[in-house]
């Protein structure tokens, strides 16, 4: 599978000698290159964490603790797995203290949706959208599964990148993912089954 | 491999990110396994769906609001950088005038001739005829194996 995050860091380091400078020229780059990757770490976030207000907190405070652990970020590396690491360690940390995360029952999953759940509201009618049966599903996978289900089906990454980003071996990602999608292919099977018939 | 199902190789197959021994064998055995064939499908239909999930976007304001809070932050930290070391230094300056009176003082004998006392004790112990450092620093040790002559001659 190409890869479609392959964006190694170009943009060479500060060669200033004061620590302001390097400061300064740590802060300019890691703008541009948080920037450069900010919608794909916020749509890592958002699908983790399920909602808007959880994203945006999340996505803030893992951008905050990656420009402190600037320094240490290797060059040669890609940025934007670094960052969705980072994302992934805060997310599971904040699922870690609070012991709890949104819970969808699978017969929710299964409801078929009505009339009734359609609004006029455009951003009523984007978040019903993304709140559809598949999003719901996925919010019911466990995070160990759900995570290598965003980031190869969702954001396109390598089964290799999906590895660096969860930094487990490739053999994880790919039995995880594996996992997730036989467990969405049982809730979602009413929504397949009309997809193969046509409906969908 | 037509003998057991290969579950977990199924997605690895579907994404193509298997080697090319391990997806020849997962297809011969696709070749004669109907159940799998249905499972490989389900699959691919699950990856359609979870494809065609709408991209969320981040709100517009939230960058540029993230990007100077950052900014903001990374002054603060220099700023109270700053200040730490300008405090320390006038800790350290409020210090020393307040306790370098207090500090014992050499006595009036010892005053300016401690050093050439020192010089001439040192010299008559070891009557090296050069006691500069350098010259001291080349000298062998009295137990290195070559200099007996000197420990007996001391």
């Amino acid at each position: 599978m190409a890869d479609a995050h392959a964006t190694v860091l170009d943009i060479p380091r500060a060669e200033t000698t004061t620590e302001t400078g390097r400061r300064a020229g740590d802060l300019a780059q890691f703008t541009e290159l948080l920037t450069r990757h900010w919608d794909s770490a916020y749509r890592y976030a958002y699908h983790l964490a399920g909602n808007a207000p959880d994203a945006q907190d999340l996505v803030q405070q893992a951008a905050e603790e990656a420009l402190r652990a600037y320094r240490r970020f290797d060059p040669n590396t890609h940025f934007d797995r670094w960052l969705l690491r980072i994302i992934h360690n805060s997310y599971i940390d904040k699922v870690r203290r609070e012991r709890r995360r949104p819970m969808f029952s699978l017969d929710e999953i299964r409801t078929p949706l009505t009339d009734t759940d359609q609004t006029h509201d455009p951003e009523a009618a984007a978040e019903f959208r993304l709140s559809g049966p598949a999003l719901r599903a996925l919010m019911a996978l466990p995070p160990e599964f759900r995570a290598p289900v965003i980031l190869v089906d969702l954001e396109g990454f390598s089964y290799d990148g999906a590895a660096q980003v969860l930094h487990c071996p490739v053999g994880t990602v790919r039995s995880r993912l594996h996992r997730g999608r036989l467990a969405l292919r049982e809730w979602l099977r009413p929504h397949l089954d009309a997809l193969r018939s046509g409906d969908g | 491999m037509t003998e057991a199902h290969p579950s977990d190789v199924l997605s690895g197959y579907l994404d193509a990110a298997l080697s090319p021994q391990q997806a020849a064998e997962v297809a011969a055995h696709l070749a004669e396994c109907e159940s799998c064939r249905a499972v490989l499908g389900d699959l691919q239909s699950v990856r359609a769906v979870l494809r065609a999930v709408p991209r969320p976007s981040p709100h517009p304001a939230l960058l540029p609001r993230m990007l100077a809070r950052l900014a903001a932050g990374r002054q603060r930290e220099a700023f109270l950088v700053r200040w730490g070391v300008t405090v320390a230094v006038m800790a350290a300056a409020a210090i020393a005038i307040l306790f370098l009176p207090l500090a014992p003082r050499p006595s009036a004998a010892h005053n300016g001739t401690r050093y050439f006392r020192q010089h001439a004790e040192m010299t008559q112990t070891l009557p090296i005829p050069d006691v500069s450092l350098p010259s001291y620093l080349s000298t062998p040790l009295p137990y290195h194996p070559a200099v007996d002559e000197v420990r007996e001659w001391r």
